[in-house]
Formats: C-alpha cells, structure tokens, sequence
C-alpha cells in the first residue's frame, strides 16, 4: 500500500509563506518613502524659507565688492548703531537674567497669592505686538504721556533718548530666560533647597549652590534666545527711537534706513553682521539644547528613584 | 537631645493635618511614627525640623522652646524619601556640604572636614564610590549618602521621611537593619515616619500610631501588638480580621483562628473560598454566610496536618480575640 500521506510544500522549520512577508516588505519600503518624503518637504521649506534668504544676505552683501562691505560696516553711523544693539544687550540681558531667575524661583518654590497674575504678565511681552510694546512706553513716558512733564521738568529724556530703547528691549526680550526656568525648576522641586536649610546654609548660599548650579543649562540657554532677541528687535524699537541717526538708531533701525535710502549693498552689509549674529546663535544654542535636555532627563529619572 | 511636641495643631486650606498632638521622645531614643497616608506623621516631622510652622502649640528641643527658632538653628539631620541629594556634587562634597556652608567663625579647616567626611564614608560603606555623582548610585546607595551627609555636621536628633519608601523590597530590608545597629552604635535621638508596621516594628524602640492627625496610641511594639487601645490599632500592627457574631464585633488576628470541620458554642460559620500558598504560610479565604470575608492564616504544616478543601463549609475560632468599648 502507497502512503497517501500529503507532504507539505515547505518545509516545518522554514520562515514565514511568501505572501505574507512579501506585504511586509512591502511596507517597511513604503514607510521608507513616506519618511524621505516628509523629510524632503521639510527641506524644501527649509531652503526657500531659510537657506536662501539667508545666503542671499551675503551675496547682496558682497554684491558691489569687499570695499563697499567695509565702508557700510565701519561709517560712523553703522558704529553707533552698532555700539546702541550692544549697550541694549548688555543691559537687557543681565536685568532679564536676574528678573527670570528671580520670578522662577518664586513661582516654582513658593505659594502665593498673585501667582498666577505673574505667570500671565511673564507671558504678555509674547503676546503683544512689538509695536504695541513700544507704544505703551511712549504713551507713558512720551511728552503727552503720563510722566511727560515730569520728565521734562527734571531734564530727563527716555522717548526718543537711549533710556527708552533699553526699556523697550527689556520689555520684549523679559520671557525668554524664566520661561526657560519656569518648567524646570517646577520640575526640581523644593527637595533639594529644603535639604541645604536643613544643613545649616543660609537662604543666599541655598540659592548659589544648590539653586543656580541646578538649572544652569536652561539659563544658559534663555540667556542666548534673550541675547537674540534684544539684538535683533526692531517693532517696538523703533516706535520709541525716534529714527536720530548716529544717536537713536540701533542695528536693525540702521539697516531699514539704509534700504529706505536705496544703499542696498550697505544695508545688506550690516543686515550680515546680524545674519552672522543668528548663526552664531543657532549654533550655542543647539550645543546648550542637549545639556538642557539631560538636565530635564536627569531630575525625571531621579524622581523615578533607582 | 529630646523632643516635645506640646499641642501641635496644622490646618492646609481646609484639611486638618495635626490636631492638639502632644508628643515627647526622649533623648537617645529611635522613634516611630506609623500610620496611613494623611496621617500627619509627616507634617509632625517637618514641625520639628522647622520646615512647616505649627498654627497652634510649641516645639520644645531639649528642654527648650525652638518654636520660633529657625530651620538652621534647630540643628537637625533631615533624610528625604527621594534622597534629595545635590546632583551637581560628587558624593563627597555632597557629605561635606554642611561642613562647608558653616560660617567662616566656625567652620572647621579643609583637612578635618575631609577627614570627617572619609570616616562618615567609611560607617556608611560607600568610601570607594566617594567621586561618583549621585545619578551614578542605585537608590540603596543614594540614601546612605543621604544619611551619611544629614549626619556630619552632627545633628542632636536626626529625622527620616520614610527613608526606605523608594527602595525595592530586598534593598529596604537590609538598609532597615543597618539603620537600626548604626543607631545602636551612635544613639542619635531619632524619629522616622513609615507606614511600613514590620519597618516600624524592626526598627523603632518605641512606636507611635497616628490616624487622621491624631495620636492613637504610643509603646513599645510588643505592647502595642498585643494590647492595642483600638481597632484601628489592631488592623494597622498586623492582619486584623473582623467577625461579627451578633454582638459588638470580635476582633482577632488572622493567625489567631483555628479552623475546625465541626460545629461547636463560639464557632462562626464560613465557605472556603480560595487557599493561596505564599511561602511559609497558607492564606485562606472564607466568606460568612452574611457575605463578609474573612482572612486566615495557617502554617504550611497546620495545613497538611488537616488539608481543607474549597467550597466546604467549616467552622471558625477566634483564639485571641479581642472586643472594643467603642464601635469599630
């Protein structure tokens, strides 16, 4: 008697029948295409958006030839509005450093009444308009503002004057560092203080050595956005800077008068030295991004305990 | 140094944490206090540490009224549940950080400090991982630098928020034993909050339960086991079960019943429902005929000596019960 027994086709330790790995193959490659398409998209709008205009800066820039780029950038006018952008950075920025890490680390360790009203006045330089931002200055501070004859009264002039434009760019640039600070320190918890009190430091020396040493990625970071900004405002500047070249002009006021005036090559020269700014930018920025990811990592591991 | 606690009352918003709780633990002693959470056990401990005021009653160290005296100036060693170490330090300047933060008039010079910090280092165990960072410990290790760093500038009473709450079950134990023979050797006044009863039994001379912010009774553990002043008590130091026999409720251990194929006077009914063998012992569960469940323990050899089946009726008795003035 013949065996009738069937005799599989594939043998019992083979892989999967072919139909059903050939649909996967099929959609691992699909998945692959989606990815590159959804990539290459980004790019694209990456280059128009970015790219090009960027290196278009540099092109006009150079466009009439490397001594018209170092006559635009070293006349006088240009040097002040270079001088201005930096005395506004280096007063707003350590005011704002100071304000951020104050206002963070009342509202991550304390309780108290008004807390939420700060959280929401932290947020308001975001979103109000630029133009608005220096409009309030002038309406409190303008000769027909609140303070007007006061200020005329003691000689004093902050519209129109450098006063003004600091204060206008404090006002923008206040967010950046305690909306860095804010989440973080949220995060840390008053754990860490409590143990230094209970050690014997004081209030000042808590703060120092274990406050500061604890989020000092994410305020670096909110330094280099709010250095950013201060650098590069422009709406509400310009609302309060009355336009006095050589006098009242900061970088950004600079170059819009320069294009205004038709010098198309030195306004590009000096819009480069801000496009190098933003470069530079990007680059600290994105070598502090990854400490301050760790630094989050590090205390949502540590709460998780070992 | 010992600790009175005369009164102490703490409201948040409009919970009562603590009310009136009169408490003294003498000098040299370990202390527990037990109880579930929102007991106040920790709110009490962070009262005498100064980390929270009290709204009503004075803290007394040693005799005298800290109250009003500042969390420095109390002079206590506090160890977090979650450790609370300085991540941005090694281990060693972790420890010496209450060495350094002295005032100049009174700090010690760098080479004591280190000196007491390689000792510290030395008790704890942990001398040859003193340049680590605290995000390169395991947990076990980050609480012994913990307490290693709360006992250098030392303290005359040392506090813990359950100290071992964030440990695994393996780890606890053993820092649980080694915390009680380094107060053996030391004999700091020392309270810590558990709502572990067997860490608060192993560990504590003398146990204080607390329940809905107020002290429920203070002893030693074996008065506490065997006398307690209420069913809460009862429950809490042990598997207390509940039988209801018609008058007020029989309260008894569930090791304490015997169980018994046939009926006899004092014996309560109950269906087997499930038997679960968890090592040494067996856990059987019966329910009564009202419903209610009722827990009992037995050894691995009373079970075999009388195997008992599930879903048969069997007859139940409280060796040492035990019955409250009070309702339950």
């Amino acid at each position: 008697m013949s065996s009738v027994l069937p005799v599989s086709p594939v043998p019992l330790g083979a892989a999967l029948p072919r139909p059903a790995a050939a649909r996967r193959k099929k959609a691992q490659a699909r998945q692959r295409w989606i990815n590159a398409l959804l990539a290459g998209v980004a790019l694209l709008f990456l280059t128009l958006f970015l790219f090009v205009p960027l290196v278009s800066v540099f092109v006009q820039a150079f466009a009439k030839g490397v001594d018209v780029y170092l006559d635009a950038i070293t006349h006088p006018d240009a040097l002040a509005a270079v001088k201005l952008t930096l005395l506004a950075a280096v007063i707003s920025v350590p005011l704002n450093l100071v304000f951020g890490v104050a206002a963070a680390w009342a509202i991550a360790k304390f309780d108290f009444r008004g807390k939420s009203v700060l959280i929401t006045l932290i947020d308001l330089p975001f979103s109000v308009s630029p133009v608005i931002a220096g409009l309030i200055y002038v309406l409190v501070f303008g000769l027909q503002g609140w303070l007007g004859p006061w200020l005329r009264d003691h000689d004093l002039k902050i519209i129109f004057a450098v006063p003004g434009i600091v204060l206008a760019t404090v006002f923008v640039t206040f967010p950046f560092v305690a909306r860095e600070l804010i989440p973080l320190m949220q995060a840390q918890g008053k754990e860490q203080e409590e143990a230094a009190l209970v050690l014997g430091a004081s209030g000042w020396q808590t703060f120092w050595h274990v406050t500061v040493p604890n989020v000092k990625w994410a305020l670096l970071y909110g330094v280099i956005l709010c250095n950013a900004r201060a650098m590069g405002e422009f709406g509400a500047v310009s609302v309060v800077s009355g336009h006095i070249r050589s006098q009242t002009n900061t970088m950004p006021l600079h170059i819009e008068i320069l294009y205004n005036e038709y010098q198309f090559a030195a306004a590009f020269a000096v819009a480069s030295l801000l496009a190098g700014l933003a470069l530079v930018t990007l680059v600290l920025k994105a070598l502090v991004e990854r400490r301050v990811k760790a630094e989050l990592r590090a205390q949502q591991a540590a709460e998780a305990g070992a | 140094m010992s600790i009175q606690l005369h009164q102490i009352s703490k409201r948040f918003g409009p919970t009562v944490v603590c009310e009136n709780v009169d408490l003294h633990i003498p000098a040299g002693e370990m202390v527990a206090l037990l109880g579930p959470s929102g007991s106040g056990k920790t709110t009490l401990l962070r009262i005498m540490a100064g980390l929270e005021a009290p709204d009503a009653g004075r803290v007394f160290m040693h005799g005298e009224d800290a109250t009003d005296a500042s969390v420095q100036e109390r002079r206590v060693g506090f160890v977090f549940q979650h450790y609370a170490l300085f991540n941005h330090l090694s281990v060693r300047d972790n420890v010496a950080f209450g060495l350094r933060v002295q005032p100049r008039a009174q700090r010690l010079p760098e080479a004591q400090i280190r000196r007491r910090v390689d000792e510290l280092l030395e008790r704890v165990q942990l001398s040859a991982l003193a340049g680590r960072h605290p995000n390169q410990l395991s947990g076990g290790q980050r609480q012994r630098v913990a307490l290693a760093r709360a006992l250098a500038v030392q303290p005359q009473v040392l506090l813990l928020d359950e100290p071992f709450g964030a440990l695994d079950a393996q780890v606890r134990k053993e820092l649980r034993r080694w915390l009680r023979r380094l107060h053996e050797d030391m004999h700091v006044t020392s309270v810590f909050v558990t709502h572990d009863q067997e860490e608060a039994m192993e560990v504590a001379d003398r146990i204080v339960v607390m329940n809905k912010g107020r002290i429920e009774q203070e002893g030693h553990p074996q008065e506490l086991y065997d006398r307690p002043a209420s069913p809460f008590v009862l429950q809490f130091l042990g598997d207390a079960q509940r039988l209801d026999d018609g008058g007020t409720p029989l309260w008894v251990r569930s090791h304490e019943i015997a169980v018994h194929p046939e009926h006899a006077p004092g014996r309560l009914a109950a269906t087997l429902v499930h038997a679960l063998c968890m090592g040494p012992r067996m856990r059987l569960g019966f329910q009564r005929p009202d419903g209610a469940a009722v827990e009992v323990e037995l050894t691995r050899e009373e079970f075999q000596a009388q195997p008992l089946d599930v879903g048969r009726a069997y007859h139940l008795e409280a060796r040492r019960p035990a019955r409250f003035q009070q309702a339950a």
